[in-house]
């Protein structure tokens, strides 16, 4: 379990260094996320181009990935953002995780860049630099495929065309369709001429405890299972969120000019394209769908994203991009994102033909497919549109009233969090740009939770009314905290106590798992301070890299337009209470008011360094 | 009074509809969802626990407000109220 070692690559040196992280840091940070931004924030200097070899680029196991523990199947990839220029930071599940573990490391540092297309083979307690010419060029799938034709049952990380090509939203993909996809990892891949990270393990990991661990396990799984939301999960997957934002008016609807589309993309007609419910390693919700058309998915991320917000209405269609995308390596969030933008403009003749070098327009699949693949190779218009948010000089300071992004990340979710303001904090801080994976406070929406319940999980004074922002920084704070620490430990999200349900894995259950598996004794505070140190690193490498209050917003059109349809109907963010609830949720964190980590937590920090 | 109700999944697929106007003599949410289990058995299971008591699965909206920021089950109804029955899930 504590034997796993560290690799650190030198690409450019063609050097591996095997060493091991101490167990203080293992301690202080456990795994995943947590050690992932220790060493992020100890080696990436601030001024340094994301796209050079001077970026450090981390795959970092979680301290349970690999074990008995249902859903231990996430590692986190993290570097300098190319798509942001702060942290970058993606959690991906599939098998890659464990399979490395098996392996004998628990994490990869790679640095520099290679001199040829290389991946890296890593078997055993070995790490190898090997030549990938043969496999430069290949689309995910294919070149995992080839990876195994070529050496066995393998396990990889990859980019896709759209890494090799620097797209600076490309993803790094392992099975189908897990991506670590935020951030823009893929391109940092790269850029270090590094087309994928393959292991194949015959390590078992030691337990401390393994009955023990056999008994929790039981009971863990009993108790998830307890939960209505396991088997809807396991059955309908993330579409059925689709159906439930769109009836309530807050699906991000053509660059949300509008929140609600069409019932086309529901769950039930979603159904009728899958063709069987699968999972990843450990996992016994299995939430992820085949798809009848070749690829995995959608998730409800895509029928929004690639539905919705480029008011495509046929499922095969949003379905046929969700695959493109897959394929070449393209993060969904932001290539909705970003098309749908770029759709708005030129409506508003803020960017024109000459430009886009055709007509652009919402509803039009042929577009949308024939864009995807000119990003994923930089040509044309693709290449200008391969630069994400960063175009915003290029289209002049107007196109920014339109973009839905915060610090330069294009929103994740298709979620308009207009009505909801504890979501609207949530990806106003999330710490690399608008994201809902980081402090989604789902319990938001669970209406019926009794006041007791939410005030033992969230504290006092949280109303039940989600237009309210009376006290909304605590469901903000407790949810960042909380999932921090279950990305540190490399169990999925889903499964998360506060993600998706009150009854899922919590600090209590953690300190079980931790336990069993290590024979460490942690309490459930030290397990939360685990979580809340991440977040101040994190803070302190966005601080770095320039990030201050003025960064911590909503796009333009959250607070100035009012959502046009359906319940949500009426309902925008008011700049002044907004502003209050961001003083509220900086104090609750113990930051200074222009929301930076104060001076002598950065020295307790940095003392760990 | 009659009230315009939409369904999402679970409660559509026990009602075998997504929307459903209802003619309805009552005063409150708890009445109404009474009447609606009666009319439709099969949405039994997916509005009330085993206690009998309305289950946490189950989010109502009146308008645009969850009953949970209004009265709860206690919430009143009145004529040309609209009502919007989810499930809590979240996911990316
Ligand atoms: S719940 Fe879904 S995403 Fe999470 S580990 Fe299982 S299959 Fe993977």
């Amino acid at each position: 379990m504590l034997n796993r070692k560290l690799g650190i690559i030198d690409l450019s040196k063609r050097k591996v260094k095997i060493t091991q992280t101490p167990d203080n840091l293992k301690k202080a940070f456990l795994g995943g996320r947590g050690l992932n931004i220790h060493y992020l924030y100890d080696m990436v200097k601030s001024d340094i181009d994301p796209l050079g070899p001077e970026n450090v680029l981390i795959f970092g196991t979680g301290f349970l990935t690999g074990t008995l523990v249902p859903n231990s199947s996430r590692f986190n990839v993290s570097a300098k953002s190319p798509e942001t220029g702060i942290l970058g930071d993606a959690n991906c599940g599939g098998y890659f995780a464990a399979e490395l573990r098996y392996a004998g490391f628990d994490r990869l540092i790679i640095l520099g860049k290679a001199k040829e297309p290389s991946y890296l083979h890593v078997t055993d307690g070995t790490i190898e630099i090997k030549g990938a010419k043969e496999y430069w060029g290949l689309d995910t799938t294919d070149v995992q495929l080839a990876f195994k034709k070529d050496l066995g049952q393998v396990e990889a990380a990859v980019c896709g065309v759209a890494g090799e090509n620097l797209v600076r939203f490309a993803c790094v993909r392992t099975g189908v369709k897990n991506a670590a996809g935020r951030c823009g990892l893929g391109a940092v891949m790269g850029s270090k001429n590094l087309k994928a990270v393959v292991t194949k393990g015959t390590q078992g990991i030691e337990i401390a405890h393994p009955e023990k661990m056999f008994e929790v396990v039981e009971e863990l799984k009993d108790y998830l299972m307890s939960s209505k939301i396991t088997p809807i999960l396991g059955s309908v997957g993330t579409p059925l969120l689709y159906e439930v934002s769109n009836a309530f008016g807050a699906i991000r609807t053509k660059n949300s000019q509008l929140n609600a589309w069409s019932d086309t993309l529901n769950a039930d007609v979603v159904e009728t394209f899958v063709d069987k419910m699968i999972g990843c390693s450990s996992c016994f919700v299995h939430c992820r769908h085949r798809n009848k058309l070749g690829g995995e998915g959608p998730e409800y991320t895509a029928l929004g994203l690639l539905g919705a917000n480029l008011g495509i209405e046929d499922t095969a269609h949003v379905i046929e991009l969700n695959n493109i995308c897959n394929e070449l390596g393209l993060d969904i969030s932001s290539s909705g994102t970003i098309l749908a933008w770029v759709f708005e403009l030129y409506e508003r003749g803020i960017i024109d033909k000459k430009m886009a070098g055709e007509k652009l327009r919402f509803g039009d699949f042929e577009l949308a497919k024939s864009l995807l693949y000119k990003i994923s190779r930089r040509e044309g218009f693709g290449d200008i549109l391969a630069e994400s948010t960063r175009n915003v000089e290029r289209f002049g300071e107007k196109s920014k009233d339109y973009l839905i992004a915060v610090k330069g990340l294009p929103q994740s979710d298709p979620h308009d969090v207009r009505y909801m303001k504890a979501f609207a904090l949530g990806i106003a801080t999330a710490s690399r740009g608008a994201d809902h994976l980081r402090s989604r406070p789902t319990l938001e929406i669970f209406f019926n939770l009794p006041k007791e319940v939410r005030e033992r999980i969230y504290g006092k004074g949280v109303t039940n009314d989600p237009t309210s922002y009376i006290a909304k920084e605590k469901p903000v704070y407790f949810s960042d905290n909380i999932f921090a620490a279950i990305d540190c430990l490399g169990i999925c999200k889903f499964i998360c106590h506060g993600f998706n349900s009150p009854h899922y894995v919590d600090y209590a259950w953690m300190k079980k798992l931790i336990h069993c598996t290590s024979g460490w004794q942690f309490k459930e505070k030290e397990i939360e301070a685990v979580g809340k140190r991440v977040i101040d690193i994190e803070r302190m490498f966005n601080t770095r890299e320039g990030i201050t209050r003025k960064d911590d917003t909503l796009p333009k059109r959250y607070f100035d337009d009012p959502m046009p349809l359906k319940i949500a109907k009426g309902h925008h963010i008011d700049r002044k209470e907004f502003d209050k609830l961001l003083t509220r949720y900086y104090k609750i964190r113990g930051w200074d008011k222009d929301g930076q980590v104060k001076k002598e937590r950065v020295r307790e920090l940095e003392a760990l360094q | 009074m009659k009230l315009a109700i939409e369904l999402t999944k679970p409660f559509s697929d026990a009602v075998g509809k997504r929307e459903l106007e209802v003619d309805f003599d009552g005063r409150s949410v708890e009445e109404l969802l009474q009447h609606m289990t009666e009319k439709y058995p099969k949405l039994r299971k997916e509005i009330y626990g085993e206690t009998g008591e309305v289950t946490e699965y189950v989010i109502v909206f009146v308008n645009d407000k969850p009953i949970s920021a209004l009265d709860g089950t206690d919430t009143g109804l009145k004529n040309g109220d609209k009502l919007l029955f989810f499930f809590p899930i979240s996911g990316g």
